[in-house]
């Protein structure tokens, strides 16, 4: 108060090594993540498909595989080892998508013309056998992007139990995160004279969504 | 070096910061779908209106008994078209034909054709190099000359139709021969007709 500042000086030293020590002592609190990888765990993937053909009478025509590895790690706490330490479960996520890019002036394909095929959830990895899923889409039949617009929700994972959920949190096993759940299906576009002779160029976009439990 | 408490509670601040900012991450995959539609035209066997019947080689046999009285010989065939140009015509022309053993007249023979339309196409319009409009049931032989039997200005598929099923526009070329006593006996010719669809 006043005119009078009291002032306190610290060395470096001393300050730097109270952080460390706040550091050490404090479990590493990390809320849920998940990620989304290519098949070689590359994040944020980008794929590109390239489809080039001519109407013919033949149904379906070209396709194209996608797979990506989806991990969600159910953990809140997890120690320094990144082993569950701790914390609510998460216990419901979703993989959604969302489709754009056919903006052209009345394109002839639509998303309509643009299909999922062979809609396949393989599991990988012990962990995530704690989360079942559930895939609103029929895994052997056919949708469409335009079906994708009407309800984005591709697939919902459900999990009850405590602990690590799709295992990513395991990284202390064996440092690799071999535990993910693969999403793969085939990209399919019909032959149809309706066409315009151009090209089109619509985009899909995968997200993972915690719906359940302590999203962070 | 020394640290004022102002200044410490501003490394404070930036240190909890640190310790408790929430990491991002990656959580999208992103598919960029390129789809390129090429030009296409079709022509199928009305028969077999598969990819086994593209280019088809339909044949007609017209087979005479003389008589008083008797019936014409005829015979048919029907060649559908598909095409995602808007623009089209179908050309026919006659690359050969051999009618001299049989001794037959060319305006004996008559061809009729008739077009039709799947219930997702849009059909196309008659015309010919004859004096005015091609009339279904002009005299056989057409100019040696290739000439349009037929024109369209949109792509043959009116909605979509994936399967293909109803798409097309279908020619049905029906042929017949006059019965007469004039012609010679157990002695065989031959017309080919070739139609060709074009799309500029």
């Amino acid at each position: 108060m006043g005119n009078k500042k009291r002032k306190t000086t610290f060395k470096a030293t001393t300050f730097l090594l109270i952080a460390l020590s706040i550091v050490l002592l404090l479990p590493t609190k990390t809320c849920s993540q998940n990620s989304i990888t290519d098949s070689t765990n590359n994040l944020n993937p980008v794929f590109n498909f390239d489809f080039s053909g001519t109407p013919d009478l033949t149904n379906p025509s070209f396709t194209g595989t996608q797979a990506i590895r989806l991990r969600q790690c159910g953990c809140r706490i997890m120690d320094t080892m990144g082993a569950c330490t701790g914390g609510m479960n998460i216990t419901q996520w979703e993989l959604r998508a969302t489709v754009s890019g056919l903006t052209n002036p009345d394109p002839e394909i639509q998303y309509m013309d643009v299909t999922i095929m062979n809609l396949n959830f393989t599991l990988m990895g012990m962990s995530a056998s704690t989360f079942t899923y559930s895939a609103p889409y029929n895994a052997t039949g056919t949708f469409t992007l335009e079906d994708i617009m009407n309800n984005p929700v591709i697939a919902t994972f459900n999990g009850s139990t405590f602990g690590p959920g799709m295992g990513a949190c395991n990284r202390a096993t064996n440092g690799t995160n071999n535990q993910y759940w693969t999403y793969s299906s085939d990209l399919g576009f019909t032959h149809d004279f309706f066409f315009d002779v151009m090209t089109y160029t619509p985009s899909v976009v995968y997200t993972i969504v915690c719906t359940g439990g302590n999203c962070p | 070096m020394k640290i004022s408490l102002k200044n410490f509670n501003l490394h404070l601040a930036v240190l909890i910061m640190v310790l408790f900012i929430k990491p991002v991450y990656s959580q999208t995959a992103t598919y960029n779908i390129t789809i390129t539609v090429m030009s296409s035209s079709v022509i199928t066997d009305a028969a077999n209106d598969a990819l086994a019947g593209k280019n088809p080689l339909i044949n007609n046999a017209l087979n005479i008994d003389p008589d008083i009285g008797g019936v014409n010989a005829t015979d048919s065939g029907g060649f559908r078209i598909r095409t995602n140009e808007n623009s089209w015509m179908v050309l026919l022309s006659v690359p050969g034909n051999d009618l001299t053993p049989p001794n037959a007249m060319a305006n004996q023979f008559t061809l009729t054709w008739t077009q039709t339309a799947g219930s997702n196409a849009m059909a196309g319009t008659f015309s010919g190099p004859f004096p005015g409009p091609l009339m279904p049931g002009a005299a056989f032989p057409p100019p040696a000359s290739m000439f349009t039997l037929a024109s369209g200005a949109s792509m043959t598929s009116s909605a979509r139709d994936n399967t293909n099923t109803n798409n097309y526009v279908q020619f049905d070329q029906s042929t017949e021969l006059l019965s007469d006593f004039f012609y010679d006996v157990s002695s065989t010719g031959f017309v080919d007709l070739q139609y060709d669809l074009q799309a500029p």
